[in-house]
């Protein structure tokens, strides 16, 4: 969800070394600072192994039922997976033999790994799947294999892997050919009246990418409670007892089910025990005492974690990690959140510090161990995918704060350390986010705000009551109490997600622990670009970019404001309805061949109703959604429309037709190298263009506080949050509205022509979705603030509200209590979230280079006006230098 | 719309979110005008009371748009680009607006909405190589913008006159202050002492501060760096100090071998016991307002190496806190 260097939330480049914003000075304990140097050097590397072994004995068991067949081939798969144990962990298990391991999983789409020249690679471009990867560019720094080299192939365009694997690579995906989610969803979407209109969405990149496939779980909480109270042991047991209850008996699927489970956690338990084998032989080639001492706790903790459940907090924490990799590794998933796991796990450590069993800085060590672990967590899909959408971000989002199941306030000490060691040990993952209430003591929110000050891009700052509202809204129908919407959390980057309380009993005490009790969100229609919607109403139904008829002619000409809202209105229908049908038959096709194991084991209620997430298992099942990026965009083109053409009839629609198809006499971003509005140059004939130019930048722009343009924002969100809950998902649930960019901003401006409201060609769309387009937002902070909360956000699962900070403006004891109002400020008005790059040195540099995209960066002075891109390349670098060590 | 409302001024900026001028985060309003001239100034754009154009040559096209609209033929065009004459800038908005009590009020009333305003260079302008300084407002006007960021401001802040020097547009000024001062808001102005005691009298019971800048306490150097001796400013500070209700915090730009010597540093400090004025703020010199004196075709009076080491600043703060 921002760019540059130190901010991982926001676009989510990875960096190459960590920036710290140098007021704030923390380091890692050794033991963590060691390990995350390995990751930095570590590559992001793809193995064979897990498909290996899995589609071995999915073709053993041709004829068996389906989801016998699937936990089979997840047993073998996790029985085979190669255990790695890195010296200096405290944790241990990945997702692969790799630091940075992960895995292609052709039984959900074989087509996308394959090398460019292959014949299915090239099928699936010409059926306009892959449209979206070749608008999306790798960053080249950090971890990722973009080139080819020595012994190692360069797939995806991010991951290595080895010559020799690629062979059985193919060959797997051959057999895949056919068999596969994609495969045999495609067969059946082509059914869909209006198919031709999906491959034209995806084609003209109006749509993203198809979600039923590429990422069918995420953006969801995980719940740790089972294991955590009874252990793998005491969960088959359960199962076991299940098995013969249901056997025989009408409704024959649950026996199925737990026999299936039971299966996959045998799997489990065999790749716990290979760690403890691992461990122990480590330890028998070990000379270092204390490293072999080590080598050997962890031993002891594999063999009694793959039995029973956790004795204290370090068990606990390895329990939590080693379930969450084992759903990471059943699926291609983006955005599987720890949840609130400060909440989930308080009742260890403070049973165990207050016995004396552990003190603050094995607690830190033990945290910051984490922070890496979930930092190695790569996810294996197309470029488009953890490209485009996901900027290489796995989102694992660990939210602090909230209310407990009673209503008072949730935080805890055991945050208070997350929130240090997400400052001592700064990582991508997981990213924290403040669950904001206004019970929530002083003391940490100022701690939430020293951490947001050392310019991490975390913790976000989500308004706890607008998401309960959601919540309530959205799943009262299906029992939701408001005393189970307090445990909610983020699942992904920022979708709301509903939770259910569970009664962990510790040494005869009960607590109730927060987990997430629905299965992915995000799943629906996934990011449907308004301004090539608008582009496409301008045209008729036309994508001029490829010349290709996307949907109907309207047959009305735009000959009033009303028709242009009507027309955009029309296609946008269209879109959701068709791209809602395809998605159904992708997300049954998985469900079918590939359905929930690990995950649904885990979700509160599928074991107790033996039904697995995709058989409606979990306790909440609404969440399906349509997603939309460029919102601000679309709309500023409707304001400069609705003020130009209808009513200071100073243009016409064709003036502003022609403009668009000549990019206001521009060249294209493409044909000089940057997507960068301030980069773009004049062509010949920019002359001619000036004035209109002049015009539409000149309407009036979300972000200012401008009633004419916010008027249309609002009519829009309200138009589209109710128009969401028109389409049932496949769970036949109403669907809703969920308003992230992620990072779809960037390649799906790159396809989108000029627009109305004076973007040229090409550039980049407005990022979230109530920020201001870059170098619009004249009026400050508190204009944008009263813009982004023109409607009222608990309607939509999100909005999304990124800010840029110099770190002048919230210096020292006194900056960081002014910091403070100014978040409170805007979530007291009723914004669902905002989070804040603190503007480090090297982002100023960037910033230099690409001043259009830090038009609103407050440099502050005293008694001083002027925005930073005014000031003038000389005095950016005398600011650039101060900012590294001194007050500007 | 009470009188007051309706009385209105020339700014040339409002500024929200602002944490270096006053307690709490504030929203600032800078008014046009100066009647100091000092060579460290970081708003140039706030000395000449009305709007002016600043023009950046970087981004001109060379179309002759300006030159055209241009109602005093004061804009040339040559083979270097086009260059403007600006001693006939102000009368484009005196002329049009002759009347100084009423002009102002009837500019506001004929724009659509507030800071539209624009002269008519920058009107003609389609690059945005032109811009205008400064718009006319009422405080009417800006009492929206006021109302709306108080629910920001969290629980401490307010509202800070600046500029330029905002009391030299007097009536506006404690139109503004007044207004605000009723609906308990905190203000607050930044003034540089140099005005007629008159314009300090009224607006005295509307403020909760008043940031009073002490250049220099020598009448001559005083003088030689920006325009005036100091006479009246420390009259008028002994004399606010006397009266004034609410509190006053002095300010000193910190101008390297200008005014950080001990004999000046111990005259502030002799001026604070005097009056009693126990806090005062120093503010190192900087340099970000110099590419405005480019846009507005001035030369940048300071050299741009000179800049206090934080070692001094934070010993002369040591000094002047006793």
């Amino acid at each position: 969800m921002e760019e540059a260097s130190s901010v991982y939330n926001v676009y989510g480049k990875q960096p190459d070394s960590v920036v710290r914003e140098p007021e704030i000075k923390k380091s890692a304990t050794p033991r963590a600072e060691a390990l995350r140097e390995l990751y930095f050097t570590a590559k992001s590397s793809a193995s064979m192994e897990f498909p290996y072994w899995y589609t071995r004995r999915w073709e053993e068991l041709d004829g068996e039922i389906p989801i016998i067949r699937r936990a089979e081939a997840l047993k073998e798969a996790f029985s085979h997976l190669s255990p790695v144990i890195y010296p200096g962990e405290l944790l241990v298990m990945g997702k692969a033999a790799y630091l940075r391991g992960s895995y292609p999983m052709p039984w959900l789409s074989e087509a996308y790994f394959m090398a460019s020249e292959d014949k299915m690679y090239k099928e699936a471009v010409e059926s306009g799947k892959l449209s979206a990867d070749g608008y999306t560019t790798w960053g080249q720094g950090g971890g990722n294999v973009t080139r080819s080299e020595g012994n190692v192939v360069s797939i995806a365009g991010k991951f290595g892997v080895r010559k020799e694997e690629v062979p059985a690579m193919l060959q797997i995906a051959r057999y895949w050919k056919d068999k596969s989610v994609d495969d045999i969803g495609h067969k059946y979407e082509m059914m869909v009246p209006g198919y031709p209109v999906k491959e034209a969405l995806m084609r003209s990149v109006i749509c993203m990418f198809d979600s039923g496939y590429t990422l069918p779980q995420g953006r969801e909480v995980m719940n740790y409670y089972y294991p955590l109270q009874y252990g793998l042991g005491g969960m088959m047991t359960y199962c076991e007892e299940m098995m013969s209850e249901s056997a025989g008996i009408p409704e024959m699927d649950r026996l199925y089910y737990y026999k299936a489970t039971h299966l996959t956690l045998q799997g489990l338990q065999r790749w716990f025990l290979n760690y403890e084998k691992e461990a122990r032989f480590m330890a028998s080639l070990e000379t270092d005492a204390q490293q072999k001492k080590e080598y050997l706790g962890i031993a002891d903790r594999m063999a009694w974690l793959a039995e029973k459940p956790p004795r204290d907090f370090y068990d606990a924490l390895q329990m939590v990690w080693s379930c969450h990799v084992a759903v990471l590794n059943e699926d291609a998933i983006s955005g599987l959140s720890p949840g609130r796991l400060g909440q989930v796990l308080y009742p260890f450590w403070k049973r165990d510090t207050e016995k004396g069993l552990l003190n603050r800085e094995q607690s830190m060590e033990l945290l910051e161990c984490m922070r890496i672990k979930f930092t190695e967590i790569d996810c294996f899909a197309s470029m488009g995918v953890v490209g485009g959408v996901l900027s290489g971000n796995t989102f694992n989002n660990l939210c602090l704060g909230g209310l407990k199941k009673d209503g008072s306030h949730a935080a805890n000490e055991l945050e208070m350390l997350i929130l240090e060691s997400g400052m001592s040990c700064a990582t991508p993952q997981p990213t924290l986010s403040v669950l904001y209430d206004e019970k929530l003591p002083e003391e940490f929110l100022m701690k939430a705000v020293e951490c947001t000050k050392i310019g991490t891009g975390y913790p976000a700052w989500i308004n706890n009551q607008v998401a309960m509202a959601f919540l309530m809204d959205n799943y009262g129908h299906e029992g939701m109490t408001l005393e189970e919407a307090r445990a909610w959390s983020i699942g992904g980057c920022l979708e709301t997600s509903p939770g259910s309380w569970m009664p962990l009993e510790l040494d005869g005490e009960v607590y109730w622990i927060p987990g997430g009790s629905a299965p992915a969100t995000s799943v629906g229609v996934h990011f449907i670009s308004l301004p090539k919607i608008l582009e496409t109403v301008l045209f008729d139904g036309m994508d001029m970019r490829t010349g290709q008829r996307v949907f109907e002619p309207l047959g009305q000409k735009l000959e009033t404001w009303e028709n242009l809202w009507e027309g955009l209105k029309r296609y946008f229908s269209k879109a959701v309805e068709v791209l809602t049908y395809c998605n159904n038959i992708q997300h049954d096709a998985w469900r079918k061949i590939s359905p929930s194991l690990v995950n649904s084991m885990l979700k509160p209620d599928c074991l107790a109703q033996g039904k697995d997430i995709g058989q409606k298992g979990c306790r909440y099942n609404t969440t399906f959604n349509i997603e939309i990026c460029g919102a601000a965009n679309m709309v500023n083109s409707l304001a400069a429309l609705k003020r130009n053409v209808f009513d200071n009839k100073e243009y016409t629609l064709d003036d502003y037709r022609d403009a668009i198809l000549a990019n206001f006499g521009y060249k294209t971003a493409g044909e000089i190298g940057s997507f960068s509005l301030i980069d773009q140059q004049p062509a010949e004939k920019h002359l001619e263009y000036s004035r209109i130019l002049k015009s539409s930048r000149e309407a009036p722009k979300f972000g200012n506080d401008d009633h004419y343009v916010d008027s249309i924002f609002r009519e829009w969100e309200e138009w589209f949050c109710d128009m969401c809950h028109n389409y049932t998902s496949l769970y036949n649930e109403p669907m809703y509205a969920c308003q992230i960019s992620v990072s779809t901003h960037a390649p799906m401006g790159a396809v989108t022509l000029a627009g109305a409201d004076g973007r040229l060609a090409g550039t980049t769309f407005a990022d979230g979705s109530v920020s201001a387009y870059p170098g619009t937002d004249k009026n400050g902070p508190y204009a944008l603030f009263n813009s982004a909360t023109c409607w009222d956000h608990s309607k939509s699962q999100n909005s999304q509200l990124n800010m840029k900070i110099h770190p002048s403006a919230i210096k020292g004891r006194d900056g960081s209590r002014k910091f403070l109002e100014l978040i409170r400020a805007y979530l007291r008005k009723g914004g669902f979230h905002v989070q804040f790059n603190i503007v480090d040195s090297r982002m100023l540099k960037k910033a230099q280079a690409e001043p259009d995209q830090y038009r609103g960066l407050m440099v502050r002075v005293a008694g001083f006006t002027q925005y930073w891109v005014e000031l003038g390349k000389a005095i950016q670098d005398e600011v650039i230098a101060r900012t590294e060590y001194e007050e500007v | 719309m009470d009188r007051e409302e309706l009385t209105s001024g020339i700014i040339f900026d409002i500024q929200g979110f602002s944490v270096h001028d006053g307690p709490g985060c504030r929203t600032l309003i800078f008014l046009k005008g100066c009647t100091l001239r000092c060579h460290w100034c970081s708003n140039p754009e706030g000395i000449h009371p009305w709007p002016e154009p600043m023009f950046n040559p970087d981004l001109c096209l060379g179309d002759g748009n300006c030159v055209a609209a241009c109602p005093y033929d004061a804009i040339e065009s040559d083979k270097t680009g086009i260059h403007l004459h600006r001693e006939s800038c102000d009368s484009c908005f005196t002329k049009s607006y002759p009347d100084r009590e009423n002009g102002i009020h009837q500019a506001v009333n004929d724009q659509r909405t507030p800071a539209t305003y624009s002269l008519p260079c920058a009107s003609a302008c389609l690059s945005g190589a032109i811009k205008t300084a400064g718009y006319p407002v009422s405080v009417g006007e800006i009492y929206q913008v006021i109302s709306r960021d108080r629910n920001y401001w969290g629980s401490c802040g307010g509202i800070t006159l600046t500029g330029g020097e905002p009391l030299l547009q007097a009536d506006f000024a404690t139109a503004l202050l007044k207004k605000c001062y009723e609906a308990y808001i905190h203000t607050a102005i930044e003034t540089c002492g140099h005005l007629p005691w008159s314009h300090y009298e009224n607006a005295l019971p509307w403020l909760d501060l008043i940031l009073f800048d002490i250049k220099h306490m020598d009448p001559g150097k005083h003088l030689a760096m920006t325009g005036v001796t100091n006479h009246l400013i420390l009259e008028n500070a002994r004399k606010l100090a006397g009266i004034f209700k609410g509190k006053i915090i002095f300010r000193i730009p910190l101008i390297p071998s200008y005014n950080d010597d001990d004999e000046n540093l111990a005259a502030v400090r002799a001026l604070m016991e005097e009056t009693g004025v126990g806090q005062v703020e120093v503010l190192p010199l900087h340099h970000l307002g110099r590419e405005k004196y480019r846009l507005l075709g001035r030369k940048y009076p300071m050299d741009p190496a000179l800049i206090p080491p934080p070692a001094d600043v934070k010993t002369i703060r040591a000094k002047l806190s006793g």
